[in-house]
């Protein structure tokens, strides 16, 4: 692959990325409350790195639109941590999203078998 | 037992801190510390006990700019604001924030630049011409169109006479309104992290 086509892979999937970030995070607050480093390890642990100056500013519109609320709680070194729990609004919406990412994915899923099937017969014979 | 290489690493944290909260000027001040305390927080917690230099550089690295960061939080904020605002002012103050930070606000930019360089203009012809009525006008003539205001008037019969400031007037807030409109929508739709149903094609 030349650098320019990887250079364009890597645009496109920063920008796929992106656009699932938010699902990805009130993801990783379904089933407990987390705070900042957590949800940072959480995802990165589901291969689902996220930057750290990205995150919490989507934290904080999050918390403006009522999908979470924040708490502050002693951490051992002394600082406090904040603390993020989803709110009911914001688990409907998760459903929500999640429900309409699988049926899209299921239908490309469908759509790139054909892609898949030849990718891999390619990839054998690529330099 | 802290050392001055735990002093070194807090100092840097406390300058990013500083650089950070004058990035945030213009939000509500508890959200602003609350912001700076869970950043506080964050970079001590990678920095070590006892914090280390090296690790909070690279817990500040990690971070990005104390600018960048200030300025992605105040674009959320101010979006949002935006959205719900028909001030030309916020609306633009939004949009050129956001075009700093993307190809489609600076688009969105250079549309509201327009759309509002049109609309003051056609204002300001309907106030200049009571004052210079030779200065402004609509010239037509064999080898002169020319709509707006001038320092010498062509050689030409100017078609509109007293119904410029009217007009100009009415064209001119249609203008600008039209393009808050505008503003308002692309905001709306373009303008937030908010992942949205994933379209194909």
């Amino acid at each position: 692959m030349s650098r320019h086509d990887e250079e364009s892979l890597l645009r496109w999937e920063a920008q796929m990325r992106k656009g699932c970030l938010e699902l990805a995070v009130l993801a990783a607050l379904w089933d407990q409350a987390r705070y900042g480093l957590e949800i940072l390890s959480f995802l990165e642990g589901e291969d689902l790195e996220v930057g750290e100056g990205t995150l919490y500013p989507l934290l904080n519109r999050l918390r403006r639109d009522g999908l979470v609320t924040t708490d502050w709680i002693e951490g051992d070194l002394g600082h406090p941590r904040r603390y993020y729990e989803l709110t009911s609004v914001g688990r409907a919406l998760a459903r929500s999203m999640s429900g309409r990412w699988r049926a899209f994915t299921d239908s490309l899923r469908s759509l790139l078998t054909p892609l898949m099937k030849e990718s891999l017969t390619e990839e054998k014979t690529d330099v | 037992m802290y050392d001055s290489r735990h002093d070194t690493a807090v100092a840097k944290i406390q300058n990013y801190l500083a650089i950070l909260r004058l990035g945030l000027r213009g939000l509500p001040s508890d959200e602003v510390d609350d912001i700076a305390r869970e950043i506080r927080s964050h970079l001590l917690e990678r920095a070590g006990d006892p914090a280390d230099p090296a690790a909070a550089a690279e817990a500040i690295a990690s971070l990005g700019r104390a600018s960048d960061l200030a300025a992605r939080y105040r674009t959320e904020a101010r979006l949002e604001e935006a959205r719900t605002s028909y001030s030309p002012v916020a609306l633009m103050g939004a949009v050129i924030q956001w075009a700093a930070m993307s190809l489609i606000g600076f688009g969105v930019a250079l549309i509201g630049l327009f759309g509002y360089g049109v609309g003051g203009g056609l204002l300001f012809a309907a106030a200049l011409d009571p004052i210079f009525p030779d200065r402004v006008g609509l010239w037509v003539g064999p080898d002169v169109l020319v709509l707006g205001t001038v320092v010498n008037a062509p050689e030409a019969s100017e078609l509109l006479g007293r119904w410029i400031t009217p007009i100009g007037f009415v064209l001119g807030l249609v203008a600008v309104v039209v393009t808050s409109k505008i503003l308002r929508w692309l905001i709306a739709r373009f303008g937030t992290f908010r992942s949205r149903v994933p379209e194909v094609g």
